[in-house]
């Protein structure tokens, strides 16, 4: 059976397949929600702006007792909070009356954190020595509490600069603002992205979820394809047929390939409309790993398709399969934030090079020499699953 | 025209310890229709699907027309069509999208598929369904497009597992009548069932199988004439009751009957020897009794008594 006839009768296959999902009209409703909500809930749970927090409710104690009858450190600290505050929105400041009743407002949820003036603050810092603020968090929400340390570590930070400049001055008149800041604070830092702008949350998930959908349609969709047609009889009428069984798988794959394509790229329209996520690289070079993720992902589904009996085996063996993969390929989470030997398993995963490729091209605008690397694992892998896959699909369809 | 031919060749079939069939030789020729009779679980189903490719034998040799359908499964099928377990179209497709998607897998050429397709849904009656979804159908009438769709690429062998199973009275006639029709046209089509008035109705010839075992292959009269050891029965109808004395008469009357019995007011049967010229001469015998005859008919009980036996022989 030459080329030509095997295209042919997979083209036959795959049209038969997209008009019957065309038919199902819940189907192809469901086929279009199912990107629709995974956007829509991943995107507005994690704010398109990049990671500012606003109005974080935050309580503040001042024990300071002065010195003398002055309070004034812990006075011009105070108003120089809430100027920062007024400018920038970050916190909703309120007042407690002690540290214990600080870590009762945390506890009943009403702060996020709060700032304790200790009672020795004025004393200190008009004799010279540092005066230490401190900061309650709550530990029950790690990453909030991270955000407010690292949020009133800055303010402080900023405030104590001030005051050094300040104390600059004081000692030397000559030394004007510019150069007490050069004495205080030596060394600015400033930081450059490799591309215009501020890619935001929404940026790194994007081009993950796509590269899941796509895995997803062809590791759950062709087993489950053909499952469906093995329990409703209608597999056994192609198969006594003179058609190849390649035929029939690549069929089935260019059905689901397209299915897959179709949800890619309604995440990729909602993510640039909806989200105003920013394509940095090519267009056609997206579409193409696209591509390249089915092929990796084929030989998969087609060993799923092998060994389930039924639909149900089917989505079993799939959602074993597709889970870890899913939180271990770096779709959600960095992949650098896991412990070292989950990073070890993720350098496994097809998908970790799939995530990663349309990454660096949707947000960082690499081009093909950039994700040689992820180009070659795919196409190794897939050529791989598939050269044992195929022979496994021969030798089980015939029983 | 090529030889038209199934045959099995040593075949057998194990499930583990499990024997489905069991070194099965059968060689059927020619344009005729076969039936494949068995009870359930003797390994009809099992034997067929040996014979298109969906199981691996796991010894012997299945081989249509001389091409061994395990090695050259497409030149083995390639002028197959066949119908096996329960098939299904298609639902959200009409008979002529699901047709077309079939005869181009079955390499009708592009030309011809219209009126092919076209052919194939007349002769099973579904004409004016042809643009109608399949999901809307009955059982009955998915069997008949089924039988459409293998006999589509005007196949010159037809495989038929069980054609009118789960269908109702009205089906079943139906898709006999389909039958009957195919075996017009030069085919040799082979066809299981447990049905055995079906096999006598359709068929011209019958191998049973049991237990995974062939225990018999012929036309259904030399079948039935085994067991019977020679002898043949007739039913006989007539207009008006019997009169008294006429069994004794006829008995007196034929050369070979071995008895003459009533069966109810109107009928009776005649059981004798010596095939169909005996059978022809004592038609021919009662017409010019003037007894008013209107049912001369061989005894549909004849290939059951013969499977019965057959089958209680081999358990």
């Amino acid at each position: 059976m030459g080329a030509k006839t095997l295209l042919s009768h997979s083209l036959r296959i795959a049209w038969k397949d997209l008009t019957e999902l065309w038919r199902n009209r819940l189907g192809l409703v469901l086929l279009v929600l199912m990107p629709l909500f995974m956007m829509v809930m991943v995107g507005f749970i994690y704010p398109s702006n990049s990671g500012s927090p606003s109005n974080l409710p935050v309580a503040l104690v001042n024990e300071d007792a002065g010195f003398g009858n002055s309070t004034i450190a812990s006075q011009t600290f105070i108003m120089g909070l809430q100027q920062i505050n007024s400018r920038t929105s970050m916190m909703a400041l309120s007042n407690a009356s002690s540290v214990s009743d600080i870590k009762d407002l945390v506890q009943k949820g009403d702060i996020e954190g709060g700032i304790v003036i200790p009672s020795n603050f004025t004393e200190s810092i008009l004799n010279g020595e540092q005066g230490t603020l401190t900061i309650v968090t709550d530990q029950s929400n790690p990453q909030v509490s991270a955000t407010i340390q690292a949020v009133l570590s800055a303010v402080f930070d900023q405030m104590g600069t001030m005051l050094a400049q300040q104390n600059v001055q004081r000692l030397n008149p000559a030394v004007n603002a510019s150069n007490s800041l050069a004495i205080v604070k030596p060394y600015n830092v400033q930081t450059e992205g490799v591309v215009p702008g501020t890619p935001s949350y929404f940026d790194f998930i994007a081009p993950g979820i796509m590269a899941m959908t796509v895995m997803m349609s062809v590791m759950t969709g062709l087993p489950v394809a053909i499952s469906q047609e093995k329990e409703v009889g209608t597999l056994d009428g192609m198969m006594v047929a003179p058609i190849n069984r390649l035929s029939i798988i690549l069929g089935k794959t260019l059905g689901q390939t397209a299915r897959g394509l179709l949800q890619g790229t309604i995440i990729l329209v909602m993510a640039t409309v909806l989200f105003h996520v920013t394509i940095q690289g090519s267009i056609l070079l997206v579409f193409a790993l696209l591509l390249l993720g089915v092929f990796s992902f084929v030989g998969l589904g087609i060993v799923i398709t092998s060994f389930a009996k039924d639909q149900e085996t089917a989505q079993m063996m799939m959602m074993t399969l597709m889970f870890p993969m899913m939180f271990l390929s770096g779709v959600f989470f960095p992949i650098q934030q896991m412990p070292w030997y989950m990073q070890d398993i993720s350098r496994v995963l097809p998908l970790t090079y799939a995530s990663q490729a349309l990454r660096k091209v949707m947000v960082l605008g690499a081009g093909i020499p950039d994700i040689t690397t992820e180009l070659t694992v795919m196409i190794v892998f897939g050529a791989i699953m598939t050269a044992i896959a195929l022979p496994v699909f021969r030798r089980m369809m015939t029983r | 025209m090529t030889n038209l031919s199934i045959e099995a060749v040593n075949l057998s079939k194990h499930y583990g310890s499990f024997v489905a069939v069991s070194n099965l030789n059968l060689t059927i020729e020619g344009s005729k229709c076969v039936g494949f009779l068995g009870p359930n679980g003797a390994g009809k189903t099992t034997t067929l699907k040996m014979f298109t490719d969906l199981i691996r034998p796991s010894s012997g040799e299945a081989l249509i027309n001389g091409v061994n359908v395990h090695t050259e499964k497409k030149k083995a099928l390639a002028s197959v069509g066949a119908l096996i377990e329960t098939p299904e179209i298609y639902p959200s497709l009409t008979p002529r999208e699901a047709l077309m998607m079939i005869a181009e897998i079955r390499g009708v050429p592009n030309a011809e598929r219209s009126q092919r397709i076209e052919e194939a849904v007349s002769e099973v009656r579904m004409e004016e369904w042809i643009d109608k979804r399949v999901g809307k159908f009955s059982k009955g009438m998915k069997q008949r497009i089924c039988i459409a769709s293998a006999i589509l690429s005007d196949p010159t062998v037809v495989l038929l597992d069980e054609p009118t199973l789960g269908l109702d009275p009205r089906g079943m006639s139906e898709v006999r009548e389909i039958i009957k029709s195919l075996k017009n046209k030069k085919r040799l089509i082979f066809m299981s069932s447990h049905i055995l008035s079906e096999i006598s109705d359709v068929c011209d010839e019958v191998a049973m199988i049991d237990h995974g075992k062939l225990i018999a292959y012929d036309t259904i009269a030399n079948v039935a004439a085994k067991v019977t050891g020679g002898e043949n029965v007739v039913e006989v109808e007539l207009r008006h009751p019997i009169e008294p004395g006429l069994m004794d008469k006829i008995n007196a009357a034929f050369q070979g009957i071995e008895s003459a019995e009533k069966k109810g007011e109107r009928s009776f049967r005649i059981t004798f020897n010596g095939g169909v010229d005996a059978q022809e001469r004592i038609l021919a015998g009662i017409v010019q009794m003037n007894v008013g005859i209107i049912s001369y008919k061989p005894a549909s009980s004849e290939l059951e008594d013969a499977y019965l036996k057959l089958i209680k022989d081999t358990r």
